[in-house]
């Protein structure tokens, strides 16, 4: 027998829970066994429409059991799955589809007709005639773990979103490292809650299928509504939630979670984002017996630091650590003259090892360490705290959001004569704002401003305010003052 | 039983001067979720008028994409959930 392949891990849990749940959506459940049918039936329907190893295959439908199936269908046929946000409008998944050269891509009936320049196999409503094809094993593919398993789209500094690439090697290194922290048995019940677009999405599906346990899937429209996520945990009794910190602290705001109410919870892991002290203390005291963990980790190297979270003190202001490294990676922080940085020092922190990606779709491959642009503090020999960044990158609620690309977007509307844009508040309050300067006797609305950036961006992008300016200030030589903008903007937002 | 056209004005007034601009022109098929006018930030906000002005319980199973993509279904979806022989505020 070979080396381990991401496609064993749903077989092992096909093994140890043949006959259990694996997946429940909405529209129902699938057991195990007739979900390792369901996968090979679709990959002989990819099959015929021409994917073979080393071809990438598109996934762009909504988070449903079928969609779960296709990923697994992709990899057994040794190809790459390109999973694309549900949320984005079609100009954003054509661009991110022909940038990766996908052969096929999967997805629902009425998205079809839009996607006119990629062959589809399309599949929900009635998929009646998956019944017909075989569901027995297809031959083994020729894959190794260096092998290219999917990737992942995040927003790209230079305007258009990159496609970062993970490897068979990459995803098991973490997935192996968090089945054996939280030992999962299959009477656990996983939360579903990132989009499969998003790294998070990871943890949920592989370290359930690894142990036989069953995951839950939130779909894209319950994701930001407290009172829905709060009822989804009871009702399903979920064991082992995951998600950004963002909502979190909307269930505990608006649906209630620190209610008394009972649930079944035993882990809560949260990454993507600082989780603000406050909201983070309320919850840890809500749940004593819970275990908390801290994920941290760029979608370049999943997660290769953690720390566990246990009681927080009242008067303690600083947000929780990243922690220490995980995953088989080695993580350290360098400072500005290049050497690494001391206990109370603080610098960018690079990771290397196991999980880092194979490198970007389309681009050199990756060699060494991944500089992760993440300014942190290093607190004790191995541990560190995430302090800020030390680039344009911003995150809103988890995702990656470059503001070139929201600023190509605003800049698009006719009447913008140059436009910026800025994020303000903090944590789970970050808004994206755009400063504006218009054409002579031009003008838009916020709404017309929206419109541009929802034709071509993912939902979490789309500005939240606009600041009308008569020029965008300047340094003196010459460049966008980003100091002065944000001031304004705060101002403005208050 | 009133229209859900006597609904619609007062949510469009309350969004566009909590969360969009003076110049932005809402009609009853704008697309909310999808321009992004109600995201995560403002849905909670928007349902708590909503409740408050038409004094309406909205059940977190109603809180779909579906049921507020735009001012005309919020205001159907207020309409359903409105007891018989209530008024519009």
């Amino acid at each position: 027998m070979g080396e381990r392949l991401l496609t064993d891990v749903l077989r092992e849990g096909v093994r140890r829970n043949p006959d259990g749940c694996a997946v429940r959506a909405p529209g129902g459940e699938i057991s195990y066994r007739e979900l390792d049918a369901l996968a090979n039936r679709l990959a002989r329907a990819l099959l015929e429409r021409g994917v073979a190893p080393g071809h990438r295959v598109g996934i762009w439908m909504p988070k449903s059991i079928d969609a779960v199936a296709a990923m697994q269908a992709v990899l057994r046929l040794g190809a790459a799955y390109v999973p694309v946000d549900p949320l984005s409008p079609v100009a954003r998944a054509q661009q991110i589809l022909g940038d990766s050269e996908v052969s096929v891509c999967v997805t629902e009936p009425r998205r079809a007709a839009e996607l006119s320049e990629v062959p589809t196999l399309v599949v929900g409503d009635d998929s009646a005639w998956l019944r017909d094809i075989p569901s027995t094993p297809l031959p083994p593919a020729p894959v190794s773990p260096d092998s290219l398993a999917y990737i992942l789209y995040t927003s790209g500094s230079t305007g258009r979103p990159k496609g970062v690439c993970i490897s068979h090697r990459n995803a098991l290194a973490f997935i192996d490292w968090a089945a054996a922290e939280l030992r999962p048995s299959p009477a656990d019940r996983l939360s579903s809650h990132a989009p499969f677009h998003f790294d998070l999405s990871v943890l949920d599906l592989y370290v359930a299928f690894g142990s036989g346990a069953s995951v839950s899937l939130i779909p894209e429209g319950a994701a930001f509504v407290g009172p829905r996520l709060v009822d989804f945990v009871r009702r399903e009794r979920i064991t082992i939630w995951y998600s950004v910190p963002s909502a979190l602290t909307l269930m505990m705001d608006t649906g209630g979670l620190l209610d008394p109410d009972p649930t079944s919870l035993t882990v809560i892991l949260f990454a993507g984002e600082p989780f603000p002290i406050e909201p983070l203390r309320c919850l840890r005291a809500r749940f004593p017996g819970v275990r908390m963990l801290n994920l941290y980790g760029p979608t370049e190297t999943n997660v290769c630091t953690y720390h566990e979270v246990f009681e927080i003190p009242d008067d303690q202001v600083a947000p929780v650590p990243i922690g220490a490294a995980c995953s088989g990676d080695r993580v350290w922080a360098v400072k500005e003259d290049g050497s690494e940085a001391a206990v109370g020092e603080s610098g960018e922190l690079l990771a290397d090892g196991p999980t880092v990606m194979l490198g970007y779709w389309g681009r050199e491959p990756h060699r060494g360490p991944y500089h992760t642009g993440d300014i942190v503090e290093r607190l004790d020999a191995r541990s560190y705290r995430y302090l800020g960044r030390r680039d344009a990158m911003v995150k809103v609620r988890g995702h990656r959001v470059e503001l070139g690309e929201v600023e190509a977007a605003v800049g698009a509307h006719p009447s913008v004569r140059e436009a910026a844009a800025v994020a303000v508040g903090s944590g789970t309050d970050t808004r994206l704002v755009a400063a504006v300067s218009f054409r002579d006797g031009g003008s838009a609305s916020l709404l017309e401003l929206k419109r541009e950036c929802a034709v071509r961006l993912p939902r979490y992008m789309i500005v939240h305010g606009l600041r009308e300016l008569p020029a965008l200030p300047r340094t003196p030589n010459g460049k966008v003052d980003r100091r002065a903008l944000q001031t304004i903007c705060e101002e403005a937002s208050c | 039983m009133l229209t859900t056209a006597a609904y619609i004005e007062p949510i469009r007034e309350y969004i566009v001067l909590h969360h969009l601009d003076e110049r932005s022109e809402l009609d009853p098929k704008t697309p909310l979720m999808e321009w992004g006018v109600i995201d995560s930030l403002a849905l909670t906000d928007v349902l708590a008028f909503i409740e408050d002005e038409f004094e309406v319980a909205i059940p977190p199973e109603e809180i779909t994409p579906e049921n507020l993509q735009d001012l005309e279904a919020i205001a159907t979806l207020v309409a359903r959930l409105r007891p018989a022989g209530a008024s519009a505020a």
